[in-house]
């Protein structure tokens, strides 16, 4: 045998042999052609949406980033006005209060708003005041009805100069339930200014103070307006009540969705609800 | 369908034609593959990742030539690259002897195509891949010495040795395959007698 012939051998047997490949081969080998075409596509949707979003993010960060900058000054601006107008006399504070809520609001209110919400005249609370409640959630009338209650153990202690705040703490609760009134009664309120200033007045005040307050109401025939809420049945301890407050505080400040807010504004934020609330039911 | 209309659609990207394609090619394409690597699942990857660059390459082909021996050499240079990674070609090695065993040159007939490729499996990569290219893809010394990095020479030697040793393993396969399965008539048809 030459050893061509063995070359022979096997380029006969094995030139055209052909074995039957798996069937699976042929789904590997689709597999691994059809990505080669997709996978441009895929990148070409992948890019398409990361522009898309930088262009949405983008946009929306240059629309809010001014009106965020505004809101910060608007905020800072009433957190400065509210202690000065309080000692002053009994209007400003009656204006300390709409800020406050403008702000709780959180509407876009321009500063132009509260520009005149600032400005010592009676009418421009008006206006806000007649704004709130068409715009103001039900629930911030709830915070609002809440924090009343620690303010509430402020009046009894206030009686002693007039029974006007006190008729004013009982009659809350209504001035809640109807959102109407608010509206009205601001309207009525610089009418009779000599009559309510100092009832307001007594019961803001102290207001800010919270705890002191509260100590008082827990000997004092304060147990009643309590009782008369209900909700708010404990009144075992002092740390309670403390509690109670703080919470209340909160709840205002996160009901009000001014999560902006700095916790140095709060109390103040709370006299201000109080009295528009007392001033409500009182004409 | 004509090879040329298939070759286009398939340039088209139409599924259908490929797989057309690779139906008529895939059989032989494994047999190829097989002879160059001895595991039938590397042999079955090579002949894949064939097909992948036949596909992706088939625009470069100008209908010079027959398409099967286009894609036969994009086979045999997969099956190349694959040998290198899973059985380096120990080209140097000659252990074996190189005297050839003189059997009656028909014995072989009786073996069929499977056997052949186990034979042919058995041998030393650098023989087989040196065999392959030589005996049955018919490449000159010059060409496989530059397909494989080698000498002309070690091509030489290298074959003379695959030859030597694919007629022993014949002789013997054969020697096995007779005695205990071939019948007295084919005995003496194979001229034993």
């Amino acid at each position: 045998m030459q050893p061509e012939d063995i070359d022979k051998l096997f380029r006969e047997k094995l030139q055209h042999h052909a074995p039957t490949p798996p069937d699976y081969l042929w789904g590997q080998l689709e597999e691994e052609l059809q990505p080669a075409k997709k996978r441009p596509v895929m990148w070409l949707y992948a890019a398409a949406a990361v522009i898309a979003l930088l262009l949405v993010v983008g946009a929306g960060w240059l629309l809010r980033g001014p009106n965020l900058g505004a809101g910060n000054q608007e905020l800072a601006a009433n957190t400065d006005q509210p202690p000065i107008e309080k000692k002053s006399s009994h209007q400003p504070t009656l204006q300390a209060t709409a800020p406050s809520k403008t702000a709780s609001k959180e509407s876009e209110a321009s500063s132009e708003r509260l520009a005149t919400v600032a400005s010592p005249t009676p009418a421009p609370p008006l206006e806000v005041h007649t704004n709130r409640p068409a715009s103001a959630a039900p629930s911030l009338r709830r915070a609002v009805a809440r924090t009343t209650s620690p303010a509430r153990s402020t009046t009894p202690k206030s009686s002693l100069t007039s029974s006007a705040p006190v008729q004013a703490v009982a009659a809350k609760t209504p001035a809640v339930a109807h959102p109407e009134r608010p509206a009205v009664v601001p309207a009525a309120l610089p009418s009779s200014e000599p009559m309510n200033a100092p009832a307001l007045v007594a019961a803001a005040a102290p207001s800010g103070p919270i705890i002191v307050e509260v100590r008082h109401t827990n000997a004092t025939p304060g147990a009643t307006a309590y009782a008369v809420e209900g909700e708010t049945g404990r009144r075992k301890s002092l740390g309670n009540l403390l509690l109670k407050a703080g919470k209340k505080v909160g709840n205002v400040v996160l009901d009000g969705r001014q999560i902006n807010l700095p916790k140095v504004a709060l109390p103040e934020v709370i006299t201000a609800q109080v009295e528009s609330y007392a001033t409500a039911p009182h004409p | 369908m004509t090879e040329a209309d298939l070759i286009a659609a398939c340039r088209q990207g139409s599924g259908r034609a490929q797989k057309l394609l690779y139906e008529q090619f895939a059989g032989l394409m494994l047999g190829v593959c097989m002879r160059y690597l001895r595991h039938r699942e590397d042999a079955e990857a090579t002949m894949l990742g064939g097909f992948v660059k036949v596909f992706r390459a088939l625009d470069q082909y100008r209908h010079e030539g027959s398409f099967e021996g286009w894609i036969r050499r994009i086979m045999v240079n997969e099956a190349l690259g694959q040998l290198r990674r899973k059985e380096p070609l120990h080209l140097a090695i000659d252990d074996y002897p190189t005297d050839l065993a003189i059997t009656p040159a028909d014995a072989e007939s009786q073996l069929n195509a499977a056997d052949m490729m186990a034979v042919l499996a058995e041998l030393p990569a650098g023989y087989r891949t040196v065999f392959n290219l030589y005996a049955l893809e018919g490449y000159s010394h010059p060409e496989i010495a530059e397909l494989l990095g080698i000498s002309e020479g070690t091509s030489k030697s290298q074959l003379s040795k695959a030859r030597a040793m694919l007629q022993r393993r014949l002789a013997a396969a054969n020697a096995q395959a007779s005695g205990s399965t071939s019948s007295p008539k084919e005995f003496y048809a194979t001229g034993r007698y």
